[in-house]
Formats: structure tokens, C-alpha cells, sequence
């Protein structure tokens, strides 16, 4: 059987006649595209790829091993060559020594946000673009093609409450497994390690976060990916619950006209109620997945449960805004009323979570309105400061959505 | 996952930096502006003015394939951004095209709902879309006529800003409205009794919005002379005529751009700065008045005319 079509939920996008067509770091543009272009395999601004590829020292004129890895900020389907930025590898890995020699490492320490600032040091070429906060995975994975990805499936595993027995369970030995832990040089190392101790594993999977694949060839990197996704994406299907997903439905979808009708009517209304210190643009979703959830027995108590992807938080908040409305009594000022209640209680909740968790030196509070409403009935309307942006957190829900159904299919 | 981790990565210092690494917002970002007749002229050259500050872009006209083509324009220049979610019209980019008769309510009514499918609100609502009707060879307008041109200029004009109102009391958030009415309002000439005077009432209806829409929304308008050059409202027939009544020397031979570059030129010698006026001076004009910098006016008609003596106000 072909490679190719051995996936059943992930698109085998990778042609040989254009990719070798092209060398260095265009092919890494061409399996970074290829990557993003199919959202089940990441979400927009998602993940990130790198090579390890030899170039000519602009200075000296010698061959130097040179690490490129997607800019902080990119996209893996839009991302150009200039998207991508370039570190000398030597310079990189002579890092490791400044972070283990430090008295007090590990996540959240004050050598590990130090260390990102060092990256500037190791510049390859004048390349002004900044790396990912992911590099030092890229480095300390000792292979020459590193991908790393947000897939729904995989996450619906990762974040799920049994994520170590369900890795081993799918992947046997073919990935690790290591739990949540930010980005940084303390989770690289410890990959590093397991990789010594596995050296015959594939990837690994990220706890609450995503996966990884490697190899030395860069289609085979890709091709392990895919097949990582494809696996937990297998493994969810078997367990669908099908009538019962989201604990089944509590309330009839309203026929779309009625729907548009009072979106379209009420929308400008919850502009104005969520733009209290900034506008915001809207984007409306209410297809056949998003009414499902925010119809359903369970929605209420999972969206409160808040979102399970760190990376979200920025455009999603840590919660939605589930409105407490019956959308079969269609009283449209009863909506309206609770919708000004549930603000009320998203702000003060906002407040508190922001109170209790800060730090001396964190950043002020931000606008404590939602930027996810989520309407029994009627389907969802999230809030960016562009259109764009809007689609964005509109984007990072539906993920949410499909992640807690993955994860709720034990 | 806890709250106290969520948080760390919410505010998470690295987090902060990129943010703080974006580019400062522009003028007009977290809008999103109505332009009525960006299809042609005035209206389309607004709608790239106003974009070019950050602003999205809602391209109406009555003709949908321009309305269309003018979003597009914009979508090619700006990229569609990124994110993919929104269902129906709601997925789109930083501009939209709909087709819209702005004499006929229900039209408006259909047009700003998709608006607010796309987009969520509004900010401000531009009416650039007007007509010339001029007489028949025996200078009378019919009566068919004179009604269109008050229907369009003056009606059209009217039920946009009054639906609008609906849209901008609900959200609640200040807003402006920018109308386009003519240096002719004030001006009378042999010719053009009909347009002239629904142009006097667009501008008494300025006034009369502002009073109404007061504190929440502006209304203002600029008031145009003779901007030729892309304006479908100089179509040859009118060229050639007005070229007839100033004793202008032309060829039946020549290219309509050239006889239309030949009356752009008369006009501009005819006003105090003598410079011809580009669809572009409009537009300038109708930013400033949607934004910020001109936040204390309203009620007020602007006119960008190249100075003419003749509409000084007595
Ligand atoms: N061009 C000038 O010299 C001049 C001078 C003074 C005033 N003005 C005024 O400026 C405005 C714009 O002029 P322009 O030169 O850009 O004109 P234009 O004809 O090039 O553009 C006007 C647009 O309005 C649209 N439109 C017409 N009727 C409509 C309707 N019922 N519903 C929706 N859209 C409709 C047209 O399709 C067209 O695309 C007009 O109000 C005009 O009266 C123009
Ligand atoms: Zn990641």
C-alpha cells in the first residue's frame, strides 16, 4: 500500500516531483506549507518546523551547520523562506552549558526566560527574523528535521486525564511521553534524555500541548507526523460516542434563518456590551460541530472547565462566555438580560483569577471581557481586534471544541 | 490544567514581549466602515484611502460586480489575513462586496445584516453613491427623473443614515456618518435644476442627522466640484455638452479621456487654487471627517472644490 494512502484523517499533501525540486531551506518552506495547510495538523500560528542544513559563512566562506526554525509570530501555511530564522548550531548548542551550570533551573526560573534574549548572540547571515520560543526542542532533538504541532486528536489525548496510559496505548514505543511544562531549555533537555534512554522513538507526544516528530530526512519527518496525528485522530473515532458526544442534546438547533435573524440582531448590541475599553470585530459560527456543543447536555460545564491548550489563552481568555438561555422560548430580551448577567460574572471572575494568580512583576491586567460567547441555539460569536484576528479565536475554539470531544471519548 | 499555570502562560513575560513587539495600531484599526458607492469614483477611492488606516471595509453599491471588484482590490493589496473559521459570509477578509439600491429599505436592511454576519458592528457609514441626471434636449427633466434623483440623493441617503442610527444606538459605541453632497447645493446653475436642488436638501439633511444622532453619532459631509477623472458621472455625452457650453475647442475624433482632461483642466482654471481635484482629495477629506481628527465637528458640509468663488457663503 502507499504511503499515501495509509492516513485516514489527514491529508498526504508531500510530492516528491516539486520538492525535490528544491534545496536547503526552501524545502523546509515547501514541508512547513504542506504541514499547514491541512488543519487537522495544527491551527493557525501553530507549531513550528526546523533543519539542521549546512551554509556558507558569510564571514570566513566555510561550510557551518546553521539551524532554521520557524520565526516567532509565523504561520506554518502562509510562512515564507523569510519567515524563518536562522541560528549557527554550534553557537546554539554552546548554550546548554550557561543554562546547566545555573544553581536554580527548571520551568518558570529566571535563567530560563533569560535564555531566549541569547538567541540574538547566535544570529546566522544578519537574519532579522526572531525564533520560536520552541528552539531549544529544535536543538536538543538530535536529528536534522524536527516538526512540531497542535493537532485536535493529539491534544484531545494530551489533555486528557489518563494522557500517559492512552500514548502508550496507541503508540506502544514509537513515542514519548512528557507532561505539561512551558517552552523552554528545561523540557528540551529532558527530551534530549529520552531520547538517549529511546533512541528508536519517532516523536513524543507534549502533555496538554501537542507532538514532535524527527528524523534525518526531512519526508520522513513529515511522514511521521502525519502518521502520529493520524493515529490518535484512529483512536478517537473508535471511541466516538456518537448521540451521547457532549453528555447529547439538551436543546433543538434553531432553523438557520432564525438563527441569522437573531444574531444579526443582536450582534452590534454585544459589540458594544464587550468593547468597553477596545473595539472588537466579530466572527459568527454556528455550523453543525459548534451548534452540537453549544446545544448539548455537558456544554456548560466543559466550557467553564476552560480551555485545555496554553496556547490559546492570549486570543481565547482561560473560558468562554456560555450564555444561560433557552433558546426554545426565542425571547430575544431574556437573551439579552442574560447575556448582561453572565459579562457581569465574566468580568468579576476575570478580576479574581487575575488577582490570585499574578506576580510582582506581571504585566497589568487586560481587557476583561470575553472574547468567546458561546449562545445555546445560536452558535458562537468570538471577538479579535481585527477580522483576522477574530477568525483566529473563533479558530482556537472550534479546536477547543473537537479537543474536548476527543478528550471526553475515553 | 490550573489556573495559576494558565496564568503563567497568559501573562507569561516572553508572551508580553511579542506583543509588545507588534506594531503600533493605526488610526482606524477595530473599525469597520460602510462605503455606499464604492464601486466607482469618489466612493472607491474612500474605500482604499480608509483601509490604508486600518479600517475594514464594507463595499456597497448598487452595481455588485464594482462593489465586488473594489473589495478584491483590497483583499489583493492587504492579504485576507489569517485564521480560518467563520461560517457563511462570516469567514471573510478585511474587505467585503455587497450589492445594495440604497432607495429601497429592505435593500439597506439586507445589507447591514450581512454586515453584521461579517463583522459584528459598525463604525461608520460613508455615502458616496449619488446621480446626474441631466435634461433632455429641451433642458426639462422629466418628473420620472427628478423623482430618482431625489430618490438616490437625498432618500437613499436618508434611510442609509436612519438605519444605520438603529445599528449605532444598539451597540452604543460612537460613530460618524460622512454623506456627499455637491458644491452645486449652494451653486445655481442653468442645467442641472434637478440635481442641484436634491443636493441643497442633502445638504440641509446633513443637519437635520446631526440633530437627530446627536451625541452618539457625527454627520457631516464633503461637498465636491467637478472631480472628472474615474467618476462615471462624466460619461462622453456630458463631457461633450459641457465641453459645447464653455466654447471649449474638441474633435469628435478625440478619446473620452481626453475630452474629459480637457474639462478637468477648464474647471481647474476656473477655481482659486487651480488644481484639478482627484477622487483622492474627496477621499482625504472624508477621512478626516470619520476619524478622530475632526471629532468636534458635526453638522457640518465640507467643501473640497478647489475654491469657487461662487460658493462662497453669503
Ligand atoms: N464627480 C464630481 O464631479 C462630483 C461633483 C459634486 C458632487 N459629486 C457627488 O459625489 C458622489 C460620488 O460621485 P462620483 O463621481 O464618485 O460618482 P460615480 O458615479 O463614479 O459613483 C457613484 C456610485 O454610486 C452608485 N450608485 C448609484 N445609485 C445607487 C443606488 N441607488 N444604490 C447604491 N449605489 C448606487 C453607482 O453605481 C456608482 O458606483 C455623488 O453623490 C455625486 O453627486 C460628484
Ligand atoms: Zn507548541
Amino acid at each position: 500500500m502507499n504511503k499515501q494512502d495509509s492516513y485516514k484523517f489527514v491529508k498526504y499533501l508531500w510530492r516528491d516531483a516539486e520538492a525535490d525540486k528544491l534545496q536547503g531551506v526552501d524545502r523546509l518552506v515547501y514541508r512547513s506549507n504542506r504541514l499547514g495547510e491541512d488543519l487537522t495538523l495544527t491551527n493557525t500560528g501553530g507549531g513550528n518546523t526546523s533543519s539542521k542544513l549546512m551554509e556558507k559563512d558569510p564571514l570566513t566562506g566555510e561550510q557551518v551547520e546553521v539551524l532554521w526554525i520557524k520565526g516567532s509570530g509565523g504561520d506554518l501555511r502562509t510562512a515564507k523562506r523569510d519567515g524563518f530564522a536562522s541560528l549557527y548550531l554550534d553557537k546554539i548548542r554552546a548554550m546548554k552549558p550557561l543554562y546547566q551550570n545555573h544553581p536554580e533551573r527548571g520551568p518558570k526560573t529566571e535563567i530560563e526566560d533569560a535564555m531566549h534574549p541569547m538567541y540574538s548572540h547566535c544570529v546566522f547571515n544578519l537574519n532579522p527574523r526572531a525564533c520560536s520560543i520552541d528552539t531549544p526542542l529544535h536543538t536538543l532533538v538530535p536529528y536534522h528535521h524536527v516538526d512540531h504541532l497542535h493537532p485536535n486528536s493529539v491534544i484531545a489525548i494530551a489533555a486528557s486525564v489518563n494522557q500517559e496510559r492512552l500514548t502508550r496505548e496507541i503508540y506502544g514505543d514509537d513515542v514519548l511521553y512528557v507532561p505539561w511544562q512551558r517552552p523552554g531549555f528545561d523540557i528540551g533537555l529532558k527530551i534530549e534524555q529520552l531520547i538517549k534512554d529511546h533512541p528508536h522513538a519517532k516523536g513524543v507526544l507534549l502533555g496538554h500541548h501537542g507532538m514532535s516528530s524527527w528524523s534525518n530526512d526531512d519526508r520522513t519527518c513529515y511522514e511521521t507526523a502525519l502518521e502520529i496525528i493520524d493515529r490518535a485522530a484512529r483512536y478517537i473515532e473508535a471511541h466516538d460516542k456518537g448521540e451521547k458526544t457532549f453528555g447529547g442534546p439538551k436543546y433543538q438547533h434553531l432553523p438557520e434563518e432564525t438563527r441569522r435573524r437573531a444574531i444579526a440582531g443582536l450582534i452590534s448590541w454585544l459589540r458594544g456590551q464587550v468593547s468597553v475599553y477596545k473595539r472588537f470585530v466579530g466572527t459568527v459560527q454556528d455550523d453543525e460541530k459548534m451548534l452540537r456543543f453549544v446545544n448539548s447536555v455537558d456544554g456548560p460545564r466543559l466550557a467553564e472547565l476552560g480551555t485545555s491548550c496554553p496556547d490559546h489563552f492570549l486570543r481565547t481568555k482561560i473560558k468562554p462566555l456560555f450564555v444561560d438561555w433557552n433558546p426554545a422560548s426565542g425571547d430575544l430580551d431574556a437573551l439579552k438580560t442574560a447575556i448582561l448577567a453572565g459579562l457581569v460574572q465574566y468580568r468579576k471572575d476575570y478580576e479574581a483569577y487575575y488577582n490570585r494568580c499574578k506576580h510582582p512583576d506581571s504585566p497589568a491586567m487586560r481587557d476583561p471581557n470575553p472574547t468567546v460567547v458561546l449562545i445555546p441555539g445560536l452558535g458562537m460569536i468570538a471577538w479579535g481586534k481585527s477580522k483576522s484576528e477574530s477568525r483566529v479565536t473563533a479558530e482556537f475554539y472550534n479546536c477547543a471544541i473537537e479537543v474536548m470531544r476527543g478528550a471526553g471519548s475515553d | 490544567m490550573d489556573q495559576q499555570e494558565a496564568f503563567d502562560i497568559e501573562y507569561w513575560l516572553l508572551e508580553d514581549a511579542k506583543l509588545r513587539r507588534q506594531p503600533p495600531e493605526k488610526e482606524l484599526d477595530r473599525q469597520i466602515i460602510v462605503v455606499v458607492g464604492a464601486g466607482a469614483g469618489i466612493g472607491k477611492a474612500t474605500a482604499h484611502r480608509l483601509v490604508r488606516e486600518g479600517a475594514h471595509i464594507v463595499c456597497v453599491d448598487l452595481d455588485e460586480a464594482s462593489a465586488n471588484q473594489t473589495a478584491q482590490e483590497i483583499i489583493a493589496k492587504y492579504g485576507e489575513g489569517i485564521g480560518v473559521a467563520g461560517t457563511g459570509i462570516s469567514d471573510c477578509g478585511p474587505a467585503i462586496g455587497l450589492a445594495c439600491d440604497i432607495t429601497v429599505r429592505s435593500s439597506v436592511q439586507q445589507m447591514y445584516e450581512a454586515v453584521m454576519l461579517a463583522y459584528g458592528g459598525i463604525d461608520a457609514v460613508v455615502v458616496t453613491a449619488g446621480i446626474f441626471v441631466p435634461p433632455d434636449k429641451a433642458g426639462y427633466i422629466a418628473d420620472r427623473l427628478w423623482e430618482k434623483t431625489f430618490a438616490i440623493n437625498v432618500t437613499g441617503a436618508y434611510i442609509v443614515a436612519d438605519e444605520a442610527n438603529k445599528i449605532f444606538t444598539q451597540q452604543g459605541l460612537p460613530g460618524a456618518i460622512v454623506l456627499t453632497t455637491s458644491a452645486n447645493a449652494i451653486v445655481a446653475k442653468k442645467g442641472s435644476l434637478a440635481y442641484d436642488s436634491s443636493k441643497a436638501a442633502a445638504n440641509h439633511l446633513v443637519r437635520e442627522l446631526a440633530v437627530e444622532m446627536a451625541p452618539l453619532v457625527r454627520v457631516n459631509a464633503v461637498a465636491p466640484a467637478t472631480v472628472v477623472r474615474g467618476s462615471t458621472m462624466f460619461p462622453r455625452d456630458r463631457v461633450i455638452a459641457s465641453l459645447t457650453k464653455y466654447a471649449i475647442p474638441f474633435s469628435e475624433e478625440e478619446e473620452t479621456e481626453s475630452l474629459r482632461e480637457k474639462l478637468a483642466v477648464f474647471y481647474a482654471k476656473r477655481s482659486l487654487t487651480q488644481l484639478q481635484i482627484e477622487p483622492e482629495d474627496q477621499a482625504e477629506a472624508i477621512f478626516l471627517l470619520v476619524s478622530q481628527r475632526l471629532a468636534r465637528t458635526t453638522g457640518h458640509v465640507i467643501p473640497v472644490d478647489g475654491g469657487l468663488q461662487d460658493g462662497f457663503l453669503r
